[in-house]
């Protein structure tokens, strides 16, 4: 603040001082041009004057011209030279001051003008003034009127002038003031501002103090509120805890009682009203002494005392009460106050005893009883002394250990009896630690007594100090065996039940007795896939219960125990007759699938023995169910089929000699099923008397081997049936390889026994020879006709490969072995070979053959195969007759076939070639008919020429070939290399001309029977062909080969010529006047004539060809 | 410019194609006569000339059997490159045979429009001739 004013007042001198400067600048100025104005009205005055002079001059002139004849002349002249000196004076003032003040020129200018005028009046009145006669004066007269005008209007010109001077600076000071003015006041602005600059400043800060202490203001008003509230919450506290005394007074657990000055009740505890009997009676507001009648003086006065302020605390005493009883008790009084020094009553404790006391007497007793049962528990004391490091034991502690009475053990060896491990570090590390940190320790140890048992003890020990050091050790000794195995056996058993009623398939279900779920372990979570959350304390069993099944127990439940079912508890009737009830369930899972259980049903009774609820322990016996179910079934099953298989079993104690049949033996045997006690013999008399030495002889062998063999024998039936029975069984033995149980069936085959015997008389009926084998193509049985067929007799063929029966070219054949695999391993009726010709091969190696149809037969022993076999010798024969004949109508029909081909040629020949060139004649000869010059006509008889020509050319090609056709039947033999030599002769020419290299090799066959004609012929056609058509870039090479295939002679023209394009020209190959070059000589005559030749004799030709690499022609002479 | 009346002959007969062209001769008309020996020489013919519109016949009479190219397979030729000719074609087989097989075989094909047997009648030619050559003027 005081630098604020300080700042304040320095600004403030500045001010005034700057205040000051304007004021005495601002005088100075007024001063200045007050001063100017002065001068110039001065000058004014003195120019005005000068005027006024100037008349004065000429007025006195005048006057003196009028008065001289006067005396008085010579005032008129004094005032003259007075008035000429004025206005010398004026003027020289103004001239001089005009000088002074700076020149104003136009002044100056007037002067000048005004200086001749002044200077005539000044001395025409000086002239005047020295003579003043009559003409002096005329004359100055008539001078100064002269110059009186001229210079009166430049002096008026002067005064306006200097009039207008003084305006002008007028205006100037106005201007000047005002410009001073308007400084001052920026400069007073200015400085006002800052002089009060700090002062704003210190405002604008003042303001946000005060809007900081705002602010802080409105939170200290909220602290206040909360504090306010907190108050309030305080008082309301305080009149709860006043309430709340009293309901501690009322509520605690001891005897306490607040009293008035009156000794009123204004509280009282629970326990009060129990102790002194008060129950029911009003007691706040009753006068204590009201209540307790029986209170003494002496008590009274007591308490007056203690209104006063003293405290009377009394352990125990007899209050003897009004109803004769008698109280042991023992009280607190003491006043309570209001404010300090202001007591408001009192405040009793007090506390019934009687029972304690007589507790005193009791403990006694059970001291007594305790010392004793220590014994009883077993527990010693132990001691060690650390200075001799020896062990003092009480008896039971020896006992204990089973060592002697007053035995003494030093710390080391002592721990021997610790058991190693776990027992004996722990022992070490307590009794360490009890020593250095006199820690006690009680523990359970395990411990090896001196006669090697094991015992449980119980170990506590403290440490005894003296001065800071440790020096004795001591404690108790307790055996804990007993409850140790309790415990160990608690702990299993527990641990049992929790893996019990966790285990998977158990379910565990309690219910309360509404029967709603209150235990739901995991086991029937996993059974039944409901959750424990959703089931316990919502459902009841019922939900996965059948109906049906529910009542049927109740129903069961109601006769077992006698009762009508209507209205029945089961549950409860279970309960009464404390019996649980197990049965079968059957149970559905969440999803609705079902499964069998075992359920067995407790009630769950409390300590009392009311039922609290039921106890359903279930388990899953889907498997046990289906095992059961199974072995029913399949007991059921070997009932059956023994039954059907008309076989029993047998149990055999060889020791005992005791014999146990199945049911259907004894119905084999028709042996009574009520006969028991049965032994060996009891079966042996059944034996055929025939067979006994086999029977006997084979259970010998049986003991003997330790196998029982399989093994048929007759028996005679209790009805006297004789009836074969097959034996199969085991041997047991012990451990010594004695003989002691033999197990086996008998089955009754007597109809299989005929049925065999049936077989055999079918198979030797059969007209065809059977072969039965084996699944390893053993010869198993044979029948007569087989016998005859192959020469073998039964016996040498028995157990022998089937394959003897086969000539060898067949069985060494792989396709036999993979035919006789498959049929093995996919058996089925089937025929062999079919399409082909079977052999068999006899005893001495004569091939038959055979026709033979295969079919399984499934049977005890395995696959057998019957094969029936057929001698085909005479149907062959037959066969072949038909076939030959069959064959000979072919080749006619073939011949016959050939024969039309042939005639279709002939037609499609007559149809074209013979029809062309008649066309062209009837063309021709149309032409001819329309012809007019002669010219014309000649050409057209070319024509007829050259037509008639091809006409005659063609008719002999066909003649020739009808020739063909009638002379096919001259045959002689010809011999390939001849005919080629023959043809090349003909030939030569051409031969020659082209170079062509003809080879041959007639090597395979050089003969045929054939035309000779013909074959010269075809020769000549096809080497003319390849020579015509031969490549005009290669020199002719022909090929010519012949051979011999199944008989049948061939021969194959190859040569390497132009070749013919097969797939276009293939079907005109061999056409009459087909042509497929632009070949001039090509007439589609050779190739035709060729095959005419060739199929007249049987043959057929074909040929292949490659365009630019040759053709061969092959030819099948048939 | 109209184009030429072109007729072609397709045939291996020297005397056939003699008496043809005498007969087309002798209508006097504004025309050119191309004469080929085999299916395979008129073919190559077509080939060369395929957009020459001017040069392709107007009528073809095309015999059946012929060397290296007969009328069927050049038939066959033919509608292969049919699409690429500009110009209409009109074709007639002509053949001495009279067997129904070949009839029928040339009847079958679209693009021929009739089986002549030979001898051709030289009326019946002419007026082929002519009804063609006044429809293509």
């Amino acid at each position: 603040m005081k630098k604020l004013e300080k700042t304040i007042k320095k600004r403030y001198y500045f001010f005034m001082l700057t205040i000051g400067i304007i004021i005495v600048s601002g005088v100075i100025v007024i001063d200045n041009s007050i001063n100017s104005q002065n001068d110039d009205a001065h000058i004014l005055n003195i120019s005005g004057k000068q005027r006024y002079l100037s008349q004065g001059i000429d007025n006195q002139i005048f006057i003196i011209d009028r008065n001289k004849n006067k005396l008085s002349i010579s005032d008129d002249l004094n005032k003259l030279k007075g008035l000429t000196n004025e206005f010398e004076l004026s003027k020289r003032y103004l001239f001089t001051n005009n000088l002074k003040n700076g020149k104003n020129k136009i002044i100056d200018s007037l002067f000048k003008v005004l200086e001749p005028f002044h200077n005539k009046i000044v001395n025409s009145s000086r002239a005047i003034l020295n003579n003043p006669e009559e003409g002096v004066i005329k004359k100055s007269l008539e001078t100064i009127s002269e110059a009186k005008n001229p210079f009166l209007i430049t002096m008026e010109i002067i005064v306006n002038t200097y009039e207008k001077e003084a305006g002008i600076k007028q205006r100037k000071l106005k201007n000047t003031i005002l410009f001073l003015a308007i400084i001052s006041a920026i400069i007073l602005i200015g400085e006002f501002l800052f002089v009060l600059m700090p002062a704003f400043k210190q405002l604008f800060q003042k303001n946000e103090k005060i809007l900081e202490a705002n602010n802080e203001l409105s939170l200290s008003q909220n602290k206040i509120k909360a504090n306010m509230l907190e108050l309030t919450k305080l008082k309301t506290d305080l009149e709860i805890k006043e309430a709340y005394n009293k309901i501690f007074i009322e509520q605690a657990p001891t005897a306490i009682a607040m009293l008035d000055n009156n000794m009123c009740y204004m509280a009282v505890s629970q326990r009060w009203i129990t102790d002194y009997k008060m129950e029911g009676r009003e007691i706040i507001g009753s006068s204590h002494y009201d209540l307790f009648p029986e209170i003494g003086n002496e008590w009274k006065e007591n308490h007056k005392k203690c209104l006063n302020g003293a405290i009377d605390v009394c352990d125990e005493a007899l209050f003897p009460r009004a109803d004769g009883s008698i109280q042991w008790i023992f009280w607190d009084v003491r006043p309570w106050y209001i404010s300090e020094g202001n007591i408001g009553g009192l405040i009793m404790y007090t506390g019934d005893i009687t029972h304690i006391k007589e507790k005193d007497q009791e403990k006694a007793r059970i001291e007594k009883i305790l010392e004793s049962t220590n014994k009883v528990a077993r527990i010693g004391t132990w001691e060690l002394d650390l200075a001799t490091d020896k062990y003092t034991l009480s008896n039971i502690t020896c006992e204990i250990l089973k060592v002697p009475e007053g035995f003494e053990a030093y710390s080391k060896e002592s721990l021997y009896f610790y058991k190693e491990g776990k027992s004996r570090n722990k022992i070490i590390k307590s009794i360490k630690d009890l020593i250095e940190a006199g820690t006690s320790f009680d523990i359970e140890l395990e411990m090896i007594t001196l006669e090697g048992d094991t015992v449980w003890v119980r170990k506590i020990g403290q440490a005894e100090y003296n001065e800071g050091k440790c020096e004795r050790l001591f404690g108790i000794f307790q055996d804990i065996t007993s409850i140790k195995k309790a415990e160990q056996e608690l702990y299993k058993v527990n641990a049992d039940l929790k893996a019990i009623f966790n285990s998977g398939p158990i379910a565990i279900v309690s219910t309360d007795n509404n029967g709603i779920i209150k235990h739901f372990n995991h086991g029937a979570e996993l059974l039944l896939g409901y959750s424990a959350s959703e089931m316990v304390g919502l459902k009841e069993p019922e939900i996965y219960h059948s109906e049906e099944e529910l009542v049927n127990f109740k129903d069961d439940i109601a006769k077992k125990y006698g009762k009508d079912p209507n209205g029945f508890n089961p549950y409860l009737e279970l309960a009464q007759h404390d019996e649980y009830d197990t049965r079968e369930w059957t149970y559905s899972r969440k999803n609705g699938s079902t499964f069998p259980v075992q359920l067995t049903l407790t009630a769950i009774k409390n300590d009392l023995g009311d039922k609290i609820g039921f106890l359903g322990v279930s388990y899953d016996i889907s498997e046990t169910k289906k095992n059961r179910d199974e072995l029913l079934r399949k007991n059921q099953l070997l009932n059956f089929a023994e039954d059907i298989t008309m076989m029993g079993h047998w149990q055999w104690d060889t020791v005992a000699d005791k014999v146990i049949w199945s049911n259907n033996l004894y119905k084999i045997f028709e042996l009574d099923e009520e006969t028991i006690n049965l032994k060996f013999n009891s079966y042996f008399d059944f034996v055929h008397p025939d067979d006994k030495q086999i029977v006997t002889d084979y259970f010998e062998r049986a003991a003997n081997d330790k196998k029982f063999h399989r093994f048929t024998h007759r028996i005679i039936t209790t009805t006297g049936k004789i009836k074969t029975v097959q034996l199969l069984g085991e041997v047991f033995t012990n451990a010594k390889g004695e003989v002691i149980e033999m197990i086996g069936t008998g089955q009754d085959i007597t109809q299989q026994k005929m049925a065999e015997n049936k077989f055999r008389g079918l198979l030797e009926s059969a007209p065809d020879a059977m072969v039965i084998v084996d699944g390893k193509g053993k010869i198993q049985l044979i029948n007569k006709q087989a016998e005859k067929l192959f020469g073998y007799s039964a016996k040498e063929l028995l157990e022998k490969p089937v394959e003897i029966l086969i000539p060898e070219r067949f069985t060494s054949n792989h396709k036999y072995m993979a035919f006789r695999d498959n049929f093995l391993s996919n058996p089925e009726t089937r025929g062999m070979g079919h399409g082909k010709l079977l052999f068999g091969i006899n005893k001495s190696g004569k091939e038959i053959p055979t026709q033979i149809s295969l079919s399984p037969l499934q049977t005890e022993e395995g696959l057998l195969v019957s094969a029936a076999i057929r001698d085909i010798t005479e149907q062959k024969l037959a066969e072949r007759k038909i076939i030959e004949a069959k064959e000979r109508l072919e080749v006619l029909a073939n011949k016959l076939t050939n024969q039309n081909t042939q005639l279709a040629d002939f037609a499609h020949i007559t149809s074209h070639n013979l029809r062309a060139p008649v066309s062209n004649l009837n063309s021709l000869l149309d032409l001819y008919n329309v012809s007019e010059s002669e010219e014309d006509k000649v050409i057209l008889f070319e024509k007829f020429e050259k037509v008639i020509h091809h006409l005659t050319a063609t008719l002999n090609t066909l003649v020739e070939a009808i020739k063909t056709k009638k002379d096919g039947s001259q045959i002689e033999d010809v011999s390939f290399d001849e005919t080629l030599d023959k043809t090349k002769e003909i030939l030569a020419a051409k031969i020659i001309k082209t170079g062509a290299i003809i080879t041959n090799d007639f090597s395979k066959v050089n003969k045929i029977s054939y035309n000779k004609i013909y074959l010269e012929s075809i020769f000549l056609n096809l080497l003319e062909n390849a020579i015509k058509y031969r490549s005009e870039e290669r020199v002719p090479e022909i090929f010519i080969e012949s051979e011999i295939e199944d008989g049948k002679i061939k021969i194959k023209f190859q040569d390497n010529g132009m070749g013919i394009d097969l797939e276009r020209h293939g079907h005109k190959l061999f056409g009459l006047n087909k042509v497929f070059h632009r070949h001039p000589e090509a007439k589609g005559v050779g190739l035709f004539m060729a095959k005419v030749q060739i199929e007249t004799m049987g043959g057929a030709i074909s040929a292949s060809s490659e365009v630019n690499k040759g053709t061969i022609f092959n030819i099948n002479f048939n | 410019m109209r184009n030429p009346f072109n007729i072609c002959i397709v045939d291996d007969d020297e005397i056939y194609q003699f008496t043809v062209i005498k007969t087309i001769e002798s209508l006097k008309l504004e025309k050119k006569i191309l004469v080929f020996s085999d299916g395979e020489e008129a073919f190559s013919f077509m080939l060369d000339n395929i957009k020459k519109e001017h040069e392709l016949p107007d009528i073809i009479l095309l015999d059946i059997n012929m060397p290296i190219m007969d009328g069927f397979q050049f038939m066959d030729e033919y509608v292969k490159i049919k699409p690429n000719l500009d110009k209409k074609i009109v074709i007639y087989m002509v053949s001495s045979s009279v067997d129904p097989i070949d009839i029928q075989r040339a009847k079958n094909i679209f693009d021929v429009s009739d089986y002549i047997i030979k001898p051709i009648n030289p009326g019946e030619l002419k007026t082929i001739i002519q009804e063609l050559h006044e429809n293509v003027r």
